[in-house]
């Protein structure tokens, strides 16, 4: 299906990121030869993480090192990316669709003047031409989409749409030096976590949470009402906690907690990717929704439809009644 | 200082989308359209730095009559002017396509500021601001959750990253920030507002004022087809009045899930 691929790995705390490994599982398998799959990694002091790395790319790893990527930042992995891609000849470039690669893969594609696939989910053959698959109109569709023009084509990948295969071995690594030459990248102040707040919901068993459908803040009693009944944690996706009717510390998805509990109660909430990915690993999902159509039931173990002001109230007294039973 | 705030007109969230005949695109009639989120969080910071540190802000738009509803709305919320690109024809347009068309229409304006949603409601690229700051030449941040003026010449801005983190760092200007949600309360226009929009300078360009070749307005990627997501997986339906539906839930949980 496709000939050169290029996999942009990301890592973190010394330790490559799942997504990189989907990426890679996405490479491969549309590779016309898994020996055109390759990978890049910029860093200080990760020999060891393009060794692994090495290990899912048969094509080999270009590591380019030096203390100007010790740290991301957009301008230096723009330079260094746009000026190898361009060498490498690469088809395709793949990475995972990380909050950094929102930030710098963008720029990147307007660099090469490259067409760009984010967050795709899927990635299909139609005689010669590939099909990227994304969400568009708040994951309400799914749009197929080709690619025009010739150069490299960037595809950033959805968490979660590629599960890792195996690592098939057999790539080698070739280190480069970093020529970030003229760019001053941006003055980084600080790292630091976002709000976690009081209730560390990854412990909880039972958690309920309530989205942008549960109405408004005085609705989200609701929601606290049934947690309390059921003995859980109250979880939100991120409206409520935009529109201030929870606390942030709240949130669970891609930008706030990440959750498994036994069992996860959503109420109102759609199903964006974006809490998706926060909430997937539980054990049992219960979704209402007033619409039939929400994306959540399709990741939910058991669907409701209809009102919550109906359907809520009567959850409570049936697990109150099952309690005292 | 000169600020910039781009918004983008999208079906509101609750509107009944449906596939049109073509295949390739959604049935725009008889549907609602407003500012998409981001956008609304975008001329709310943008605003805000003209509070804090004075000038002006202009509010951009690409789009056809339905924009123009978009900027007298931001007019309304306190913009001071507004450039309005007038053309339906990258409706369907990739991010870098619809990149270069705003970056044309404000490049010989030279805003110092540039503000845009982090992401669209309907196509949700996720890309316009990165690589509108790629075009002007400007520095980016992207997911922004704060912005403060540091003198005249630099912004201390505070944006999400992966796990959770937050990474404060201090940019330059020129600069093309793309806004998350929910980091402000967002103003509504107010009735002097509403009343003095239709009064403030309006500038329209088409596309070929904007000088951009047909090679550059080229489609890089294009949407064959649209279609309501394959179900992979399907939840259980719990049928019934609320009553029942409620009992036989519970039960399940019990006995078939075994969670409680």
């Amino acid at each position: 299906m496709a000939k050169k691929i290029l996999v942009v790995a990301e890592h973190r705390d010394g330790a490559l990121k799942g997504i990189t490994k989907e990426a890679l599982t996405a490479a491969l398998q549309v590779a016309d030869d898994a020996a055109e799959v390759s990978a890049v990694i910029l860093g200080q002091g990760v020999d060891a993480l393009a060794d692994e790395l090495a290990s899912w790319a048969p094509g080999g790893v270009v590591l380019f090192e030096g203390s100007e990527v010790e740290q991301y930042t957009p301008e230096v992995y723009v330079k260094v990316l746009g000026d190898f891609i361009k060498e490498s000849g690469a088809e395709l470039v793949l990475t995972g669709n990380s909050y950094q690669a929102i930030d710098y893969f963008p720029r990147l594609a307007a660099v090469l003047d490259a067409p760009l696939v984010p967050d795709c989910t899927a990635i299909e053959s139609d005689g010669d031409k590939l099909v990227f698959v994304r969400k568009v109109m708040n994951g309400k569709l799914d749009a197929r989409c080709t690619v025009n023009g010739e150069g490299p084509t960037l595809v950033s990948l959805q968490q979660g749409a590629f599960p890792p295969s195996g690592a098939p071995g057999g790539g080698a690594v070739e280190k480069k030096a970093v020529d970030a030459g003229g760019i001053e990248p941006r003055k980084i102040l600080s790292i630091e976590p976002g709000e976690t707040g009081e209730v560390d919901l990854s412990e909880a068993e039972i958690i309920v949470a309530g989205g942008r459908g549960v109405g408004d803040e005085e609705k989200f009693k609701l929601v606290f009402d049934l947690a309390e009944a059921l003995g859980g944690a109250v979880g939100a996706s991120r409206p409520p906690c935009d529109s201030g009717w929870v606390e942030s510390f709240r949130q669970i998805g891609s930008s706030g907690q990440v959750v498994a509990p036994k069992l996860y109660i959503a109420l109102g909430i759609s199903g964006a990717i974006q809490h998706l990915v926060g909430m997937r690993g539980s054990q049992c999902i219960v979704a209402v929704n007033r619409d039939p159509n929400a994306p959540i039931f399709q990741e939910a173990t058991y669907g409701l439809v209809g009102d919550l002001a109906e359907i809520v109230p009567a959850l409570i007294e049936a697990v109150k009644e099952s309690q005292e039973a | 200082m000169k600020i910039l705030c781009c918004i983008k007109q999208v079906p509101e969230k609750d509107a009944r989308i449906r596939v049109a005949s073509d295949g390739a695109w959604i049935v725009e009639e008889g549907i609602s359209w407003a500012i998409s989120e981001c956008d609304r969080y975008a001329v709310e910071a943008a605003l805000r730095l003209k509070e804090s540190i004075g000038g002006e802000v202009c509010v951009l738009s690409v789009g056809d009559d339905k924009a123009s509803k978009g900027i007298k709305e931001a007019l309304a919320m306190g913009c001071d002017r507004a450039i309005h690109v007038q053309t339906d024809a990258v409706a369907r347009a990739d991010a870098v396509t619809i990149a270069k068309v705003i970056a044309r229409a404000a490049k010989d304006e030279q805003f110092e500021a540039v503000f845009c949603g982090v992401q669209s409601d309907d196509l949700g690229y996720n890309a316009v601001a990165p690589a509108v700051a790629e075009l002007l030449g400007a520095r980016h941040m992207q997911i922004v959750l704060s912005v403060e003026p540091v003198g005249e010449s630099a912004l201390k801005v505070s944006h999400e990253l992966d796990n959770n983190l937050i990474e404060t760092a201090e940019i330059s200007l020129p600069a093309v920030l793309g806004v998350q949600t929910g980091i402000y309360d967002v103003r509504y226009a107010s009735l002097k507002g509403i009343m003095s929009a239709g009064s403030k300078p309006q500038t329209r360009y088409s596309l070929e004022d904007l000088g951009l070749s047909e090679a550059e307005l080229a489609p890089k990627v294009t949407i064959e087809s649209l279609a309501v997501p394959e179900r992979t997986h399907q939840a259980e339906m719990i049928e019934g009045d609320p009553a029942t539906m409620a009992h036989t839930l519970v039960e399940k949980l019990k006995t078939q899930a075994k969670v409680l």
